[in-house]
């Protein structure tokens, strides 16, 4: 399921770079109560990887292992893969994605891989914009759409409306602007604020 | 309306569905009134189409490129843009294969260069895109950029030569820019790589292990500097520390 930390800045990332594939990770808390049942995974944050040329390879490594060392000091896990692609009516997932995704599963069994849908894109977010993909006996399979997936998704609606309406993805950090200057932190501390402010 | 896109225009605003819904109708209703101005206002909403992925406007626009051409045949501009409607409208192949015929026209097209590029790399084909590049380092020697993206393909096509070629390409990239990080990474993790390879010699894992040892150095001292008095940046340099430690055990 995702938070809205997850959801707005995932449409953030897509809204600041609109002529490009953007894609990022979604982290989930690592630890999971015994007895919860299968989809009680709770992407609580993202990270915004790249825009532009995804298909390269060792920008990705660096980011995956460094990201990976962030989530173990703070017992999160690296739980999904998400992606847009540079056109608008192209929303399957490509070769990018379902190597990253394939690669995120095989440290998280129950990682999601999520694609934009760049048709439904709009600055209200009436709808949610995602295709949730499970990895079952070897392929990913699309969900049925639903809001479910969300914590609150009225909440996560109504925040994420506001931060496009706001611009804020102006200054939405990705892993791209991070080795620009080391000094962007792909955290996004400033946007997480913004987000907690409205809620 | 003429103003409103200008001004977008002006301030380059990629406000795709505003600037489609003035510009047709303004184009609809007005052509007759905007003399020269039409050119550029065509061109504004079509690339503003091609964003709204409306298909229409851009089948107009490439009809007012062949015709363009077809009046003079050597308009550059109007030759890439129609190739720019193949990519936008996900013709890659298309895209290609005119960008290919546009290059050995003109050579010297470092755009294009780089664009045929990327359309490779989109598409996989790494090594083609490895040639454009090495156009493009060949008229470009100085520029670092080249050279670590070039590094960044050979490393994706992997393998231990293509490896060690990253390696001096990214080297080379960090001579000319000693601030290019993804250079700096580049060289981590390409020497990284080839130390830890099993068909190396001694000699060769030695001398990767120090390569990689110094840019491990070199990355930990740019967060250090570049965590400098912010507190929330501690988090990335022991991260970064982290990951610079678990890439060690691979390589030992």
């Amino acid at each position: 399921r995702t938070y809205f930390f997850s959801y707005c800045k995932m449409l953030l990332h897509a809204a600041k770079y609109p002529h490009c594939a953007v894609n990022g990770l979604l982290v989930a808390e690592k630890h999971k109560k015994k007895d919860s049942p299968r989809d009680s995974v709770l992407c609580v944050d993202c990270v915004p990887l790249f825009h532009g040329a995804l298909a390269l390879a060792p920008m990705l490594e660096v980011a995956l292992t460094l990201i990976d060392a962030w989530c173990k000091e703070n017992k999160y896990v690296i739980a999904g893969y998400y992606q847009a692609n540079e056109r608008i009516k192209e929303a399957r997932p490509n070769q990018v994605a379902e190597k990253v995704a394939a690669r995120i599963s095989e440290n998280f069994s129950e990682a999601a891989m999520i694609m934009l849908d760049n048709s439904r894109f709009t600055m209200d977010c009436f709808v949610p914009v995602l295709f949730i993909y499970d990895h079952h006996d070897n392929k990913w399979k699309c969900r049925e759409p639903s809001t479910d997936c969300f914590e609150d998704w009225i909440e996560a609606q109504k925040i994420t409306a506001a931060l496009l309406e706001s611009k804020s993805y102006e200054s939405l950090v990705d892993f791209d602007n991070h080795l620009d200057d080391l000094r962007n932190d792909w955290t996004n501390p400033e946007i997480n604020k913004s987000v907690l402010h409205l809620c | 309306m003429r103003d409103k896109l200008r001004k977008w225009r002006e301030e380059n605003f990629r406000n795709s569905e505003q600037i489609v819904d003035v510009g047709e109708e303004l184009i609809n209703e007005h052509a007759s009134k905007l003399g020269d101005d039409i050119w550029i206002i065509y061109e504004q909403v079509m690339i503003a189409a091609l964003d709204c992925s409306r298909d229409d406007l851009a089948w107009d626009a490439n009809k007012l490129y062949d015709s363009i051409l077809q009046d003079d045949p050597t308009n550059t501009a109007a030759r890439k843009r129609k190739i720019s409607i193949l990519r936008a409208q996900g013709k890659s192949s298309e895209a290609i294969r005119e960008l290919n015929e546009y290059l050995e026209q003109f050579v010297g097209d470092q755009e294009a260069w780089h664009e045929l590029s990327e359309l490779y790399i989109n598409e996989h084909d790494y090594a083609k895109a490895a040639f454009c590049l090495e156009e493009l380092m060949m008229t470009n020697p100085h520029n670092h950029l080249y050279c670590e993206q070039y590094g960044e393909v050979k490393y994706t096509q992997g393998g231990l030569e293509n490896l060690e070629l990253a390696r001096k390409y990214f080297a080379q990239a960090l001579k000319l820019n000693n601030r290019n990080m993804r250079a700096l990474f580049g060289l981590y993790m390409s020497a990284s790589h080839v130390a830890a390879s099993p068909k190396v010699s001694a000699k060769v894992k030695k001398d990767n292990v120090k390569y990689a040892a110094w840019a491990a150095s070199q990355i930990s001292r740019a967060y250090q500097m570049a965590g400098r008095g912010k507190k929330e940046n501690k988090c990335s340099v022991k991260a970064v520390e982290e990951m610079l430690e678990s890439m060690q055990i691979t390589m030992s």
